[in-house]
């Protein structure tokens, strides 16, 4: 995948890119706006990391010109502000999703990826999920682990869902939050990590190996080795 | 550079408003000046006016009197009367005619000239002319039951003389009006625009100095420009005020922001100390990682408060029922209470609307609930009630926890306070600061009761949603029904 990172900081942009060439995507990266616009424009061009304060021409001015001009590339903004405004100021400029600073890298790898797959063609329509020896039903909502059946509760099943759809994908607790609860800022509370530790002691308490795990500081992640 | 710009701005600002006091004098003085003019002019006329018909009249009466005389004794009487009315040093000229014009008798006082006689004369008809009369004469004519004509000419001085008195009146008036008008200018002009002066010298004086403490001298009555005195006043007050909460918040994110990051670079030091790659290295790093975090929830908390102290959150409200925000807030911590083991139950009024920022709410009644989780024993119990108190939207927690001792009611409101048996609960201490800056962003009151071993009610009440919205509702349903 071709990613156009548009940002001016040398060491955010830097590890942007480390981070993205090692997922194996190609990174463009433009230090102002007007060359940003110019780089997104091209046809090669997959998806955008946008900052919001640029020299040259701002992100969200970036954004707006790129969609008259109707290139409808999916687009991440990065801005400073938690601000509630600024970020729908940020959505109808027509940016597809946005991260405030400072971010998990993991999260916007989430976030690149989530946004690659909905562009994508192939619809996930899936309703049988598998990983490892761990079955999820989408549909009849039965859930087992090595044919043992597991007994979820509404949040619970929405989480094994989200993320055996995202298997070996750190996802953050904000992720968490807005897609379990629809909530939008963080409220400064573990519910996250109770719903997790829940889950957790349904799927992997009779087990040896730990399927759900905690990276600190970023998220947590389905994954078969530790 | 302040120094430089400083006598220019002090000239523009004097400046102008000096142009407005000689722009208010010169109009004074101008309107003024066409009044004490007309009058100059008006007056002289009116008495000039005045004292020829008064002159007229005279000779009128004189008229009379000879023709009464005429008839009565003839033209003897008559020039007896004549001779006694010039000897008595009066300037006269009469004339008795009969039908065919001839002089039956004239006669003219020594005073009148034979110029004057002359031009009083018509040399057609020998009448006496009044029109050509100059200033001062004043001529009558009357005939008499035997066809007779008496034409009397009297000449009198009176109106020639009123007219000199009231012309150099006039221009003692249109002198003395002209200097108090000049005066009464500069007097005005001084006392009405003397607020727009101090007004002037105030701001000034505050954009040199910087000092918000500096007032308008005011008078305290109810002239206008007093008024907009008093009124520039209450603004300054509350700058003064906002600038002052302003600088006490960011002190307090200074110092509040100053232990975890001091807590973050104490363990990102002792990591570099330790071996490059250990466990040990990785334990730092991850802890490094959540102590940013936590600074970053704080700085976002801290602001949030300040700005809602200040009067800046931007809020954007709409009527919202409370009970289904509240129902959301319980939602996102029904997993926690069964966690803990505490029972939370809702006692939800459906339709109770406040005008309120649905997001800012929805943390109000988070904040709360995680408060009252966190200092509620297991088997405790948690209740979440909204309801309408008369016009007002009340929400309520209740738990059955600690409770909070007396003297530290007060203070839990404050930042970062948490009683010393709550340290060791996890959180920013800034979450119960924040239920109060919102619900005040809001117009609305945060109270709360508490007994120790009992238990905490914390009440927010917001008050009613505006009537526009409310009788919007209202014509709505009407005109569906």
């Amino acid at each position: 995948m071709h990613v156009v990172l548009i940002e001016d900081d040398e060491k955010i942009g830097g590890f942007i890119r480390r981070g993205l060439t090692e997922e194996g995507h190609v990174v463009s990266w433009a230090r102002d706006g007007n060359e940003g616009l110019t780089l997104a424009s091209e046809r090669s061009a997959d998806l955008a990391i946008v900052d919001v304060m640029l020299p040259g021409r701002d992100g969200l001015s970036l954004i707006r010109a790129l969609r008259e001009a109707k290139r409808d590339i999916p687009v991440i903004v990065l801005s400073a502000r938690a601000d509630v405004e600024d970020r729908v100021r940020g959505l109808r400029s027509g940016a597809d999703d946005y991260l405030t600073k400072p971010f998990s890298f993991a999260e916007l790898l989430a976030r690149v990826s989530a946004l690659m797959r909905r562009s994508s063609p192939k619809v996930e329509s899936a309703t049988r999920l598998a990983y490892g020896e761990l079955r999820l039903d989408v549909v009849t909502r039965r859930a087992e682990r090595a044919g043992q059946p597991i007994e979820l509760q509404t949040k619970e099943f929405v989480l094994l869902e989200y993320l055996m759809r995202n298997p070996e994908r750190v996802l953050s607790k904000t992720m968490i939050l807005e897609h379990v609860w629809d909530y939008h800022f963080d409220p400064q509370t573990n519910v996250v990590d109770v719903l997790v530790s829940r889950l957790r002691s349904k799927i992997d308490r009779d087990f040896p190996q730990k399927l759900i795990h905690t990276i600190r500081g970023v998220g947590y992640v389905l994954r078969a080795d530790p | 550079m302040s120094s430089a710009r400083t006598p220019d701005g002090k000239t523009a600002a004097a400046g102008a408003w000096r142009t407005l006091g000689a722009r208010v004098a010169a109009w004074y003085v101008a309107v003024s000046l066409v009044s004490y003019v007309t009058l100059a002019l008006i007056l002289p006329l009116l008495v000039k006016t005045w004292v020829d018909g008064e002159a007229q009249h005279a000779t009128e009466t004189a008229l009379d009197r000879y023709k009464d005389a005429l008839e009565a004794g003839g033209t003897d009487a008559l020039k007896a009367m004549f001779d006694c009315h010039a000897g008595a040093g009066a300037s006269v000229a009469l004339r008795v005619s009969d039908r065919q014009n001839v002089d039956v008798y004239r006669g003219s006082s020594d005073v009148v000239s034979g110029r004057v006689a002359a031009t009083l004369r018509d040399r057609d008809t020998g009448r006496l002319a009044p029109e050509r009369a100059p200033p001062g004469w004043h001529v009558a004519s009357v005939s008499t039951s035997q066809g007779r004509t008496l034409e009397l000419v009297l000449h009198d001085d009176g109106s020639r003389r009123a007219w000199d008195a009231a012309r150099s009146t006039s221009a003692l008036i249109l002198g003395c009006g002209l200097v108090c008008a000049v005066l009464g200018a500069l007097l005005i002009t001084r006392r009405a625009l003397r607020p727009l002066g101090d007004l002037a010298r105030t701001t000034r004086r505050i954009i040199d100095s910087g000092d918000l403490g500096l007032r308008v001298p005011t008078r305290g009555t109810t002239d206008s420009l007093d008024r907009l005195g008093a009124l520039f006043n209450a603004m300054l007050a509350r700058n003064e005020a906002q600038a002052r909460a302003m600088k006490e918040s960011l002190d307090n994110v200074a110092h509040d922001l100053r232990t975890p990051l001091t807590r973050l670079r104490a363990g990102a030091e002792l990591a570099l100390h330790g071996e490059a790659d250990g466990p040990r290295t990785r334990e730092a790093l991850a802890e490094a990682i959540e102590e940013s975090d936590r600074v970053l929830a704080m700085l976002t908390a801290l602001m949030d408060i300040a700005e809602a102290a200040a009067g800046a959150m931007r809020l954007d409200t709409r009527d919202e029922d409370l009970s289904d925000i509240a129902r959301e807030a319980v939602d996102l911590y029904d997993l926690v209470s069964a966690d803990r083991g505490v029972h939370v139950v809702t006692r939800l009024e459906p339709g109770v609307i406040a005008s309120v920022d649905r997001a800012r709410v929805r943390q109000v009644a988070a904040n709360l609930i995680d408060n009252a989780l966190k200092y509620t024993a297991p088997g405790g119990r948690v209740e979440v009630s909204v309801r309408r108190e008369g016009e007002a939207s009340v929400l309520t927690v209740v738990d059955t926890g600690m409770g909070i001792a007396a003297p530290d009611i007060p203070r839990v409101w404050d930042r970062l306070y948490r009683a010393d048996r709550s340290r060791t609960e996890r959180g920013l201490g800034l979450g119960l600061s924040l239920v109060k800056a919102i619900v005040e962003a809001h117009g609305g009151d945060v109270s709360v009761r508490s007994e120790v071993g009992v238990g905490s009610t914390f009440e927010v009440r917001f008050p009613r949603a505006p009537a526009r919205s409310q009788s919007g509702a209202a014509q709505s349903e009407s005109s569906e029904g």
